[in-house]
């Protein structure tokens, strides 16, 4: 189990180091502004030298990864696995969290893609206050961890599920 | 805050302390449901409860009679309190007083009284402790007095009558009363999809725990389809059914479940809802509490790896004896 996730992981590393190379790049087509080319106008014709084809990272079917760079932004966006409704829960909750604490994070988007649950958003900016390194090892042990916190929950979970029926049925069978 | 005890704690400590320090005022507990409970201590030594619940008119008809003659029958039923439904007087000067020492008593006197006071003092003690007990727990005794009058029916042999009644706004609960068991099924829905999810959880390991408990009843998930249901209560045919709402249904046997101790099978049935609500609302902090911390572990770590901001150079200005700067 982790030797899958330490090749997941070395794989979005080594694309991460890949892409990361941002400079600042005002647009142009919007005249005097820098804006994100990733956000701004995706993948067109107008954009075609400035943003290069997304990188899809895959673990597994519903475990997903998605690297979209770009000249002075990199789109990181992560799909979290989920197998029952439980699962479901804990990674919409998990996912609603961050987003809700977007501004203390700066690295993360607000909104995910579609398609995914959560998204980062790196500018060229965000590299002159944080180590390159740095955020690369923050994407991989959110990406190392995520899996272990998510089942650890869904396990205390069910695990207070099935006392709270015992006791119930405990009850009702006058034990 | 929510409590699963069929007591409630707050009327517990309040009747207590009205009747001991025997003072007049008014403690009102609200609770789900929209049942409430009014405690009301008057200077003429009376202490009056009263209660109401949204589906008051409904549960009384089914077992009002039985509740009351069962638990509160050393009461005196007064006329309801304006705004609700049923109230109760307890006459606290009904309990002994104790003898006091005179001033000319023996020691052999004094002894003998002491030991009456204490005797009675237990006594009224022991008094309290069942008005506390009996008035605190009034809802529970309420709502579980439908299926108390039901499984004394059956233990006697009499012939049981169904019954349903509506536990919250859009559940219902049905009783369906056989030669020796009792079939309930309980409506149960969950707007919210969180609270829903967990729900299903709960209920699927309900469903599963008679592996490992013994003499469990047989618990399962059913529609308003189900035979029973239908010959039971006809109009549960024509139901328009809310995509939210599940059907749990429970058999409950005279032998092996309310022949002995039909009180503590009764809470568990009354509070069943209840007790779902209180252990989703648990699950719900766990799972709040986890993300928040893991949530503040990333935040710490994205902290870490910031540029230390460069800390400017002092230099210091040196002036020697010809006024020029080194």
């Amino acid at each position: 189990m982790a030797a899958a996730v330490q090749v997941y992981s070395d794989a979005i590393r080594k694309t991460l180091e890949a892409t990361l190379c941002l400079r600042a790049f005002p647009s142009e087509i919007i005249e005097k502004q820098s804006k994100p080319e990733i956000e701004l106008n995706g993948y067109s014709s107008k954009t075609r030298q400035l943003v290069l084809s997304p990188i899809y990272l895959c673990r597994s079917e519903k475990e997903k990864c998605v690297i979209e760079p770009s000249i002075n932004s990199t789109r990181i966006s992560f799909s979290i696995k989920a197998l029952d409704e439980v699962d479901r829960l804990i990674g919409e909750k998990f996912a609603k969290y961050l987003a809700v604490r977007a501004d203390y994070f700066e690295i993360l988007r607000r909104k995910p893609i579609p398609g995914y649950d959560i998204s980062f958003l790196i500018l060229d900016s965000h590299l002159e206050k944080y180590s390159v390194q740095g955020i690369i090892n923050f994407i991989i042990d959110y990406v190392e961890n995520i899996d272990k916190d998510l089942s650890d929950i869904k396990l205390n979970i069910n695990t207070q599920a099935r006392i709270t029926a015992a006791c119930f049925v405990g009850g009702l069978a006058n034990q | 805050m929510m409590l699963i005890d069929p007591q409630n704690k707050l009327l517990q400590t309040q009747i207590m302390d009205l009747i001991m320090k025997k003072d007049p005022r008014i403690v009102v507990a609200k609770d789900y449901n929209y049942s409430c409970t009014k405690l009301q201590y008057k200077e003429n030594g009376r202490l009056f409860l009263s209660f109401t619940c949204f589906n008051f008119n409904e549960i009384f008809s089914i077992a009002g009679n039985y509740m009351i003659d069962k638990y509160y029958k050393d009461y005196t039923k007064e006329d309801p309190d304006v705004g609700f439904h049923l109230t109760f007087s307890f006459n606290v000067q009904s309990a002994k007083e104790e003898p006091k020492i005179q001033k000319n008593a023996t020691e052999a006197e004094k002894a003998e009284i002491q030991e009456i006071k204490l005797q009675i003092r237990a006594e009224n003690q022991k008094l309290f402790e069942k008005v506390t007990k009996d008035f605190s727990q009034i809802r529970r005794n309420f709502y579980a007095s439908a299926f108390e009058q039901a499984f004394d029916q059956i233990n006697k042999g009499q012939t049981a009558s169904k019954f349903k009644y509506q536990s919250r706004e859009n559940e219902v609960v049905y009783a369906i009363p056989d030669q020796d068991a009792l079939n309930i099924f309980y409506e149960i829905s969950f707007s919210d999809n969180v609270d829903k999810t967990l729900a299903n959880l709960i209920i699927t390991e309900i469903i599963d725990a008679k592996k490992n408990v013994k003499m469990a009843p047989p618990i399962s998930r059913s529609n308003y389809q189900s035979s029973i249901l239908k010959s039971a209560f006809p109009e549960v045919q024509n139901i328009k059914v809310d995509p939210n709402s599940q059907l749990i249904t429970m058999t409950l046997f005279k032998a092996q479940h309310f022949s002995k101790n039909i009180e503590q099978l009764s809470t568990f049935l009354q509070g069943f809802r209840q007790y779902l609500h209180y252990h989703i609302h648990a699950s719900k902090t766990y799972l709040h509490s986890r993300i928040i911390k893991r949530i503040s572990q990333f935040q710490r770590s994205l902290q870490l790896c910031q540029f230390e901001p460069e800390v400017e150079k002092k230099t210091e200005d040196i002036f020697t004896s010809s006024g020029v700067k080194a």
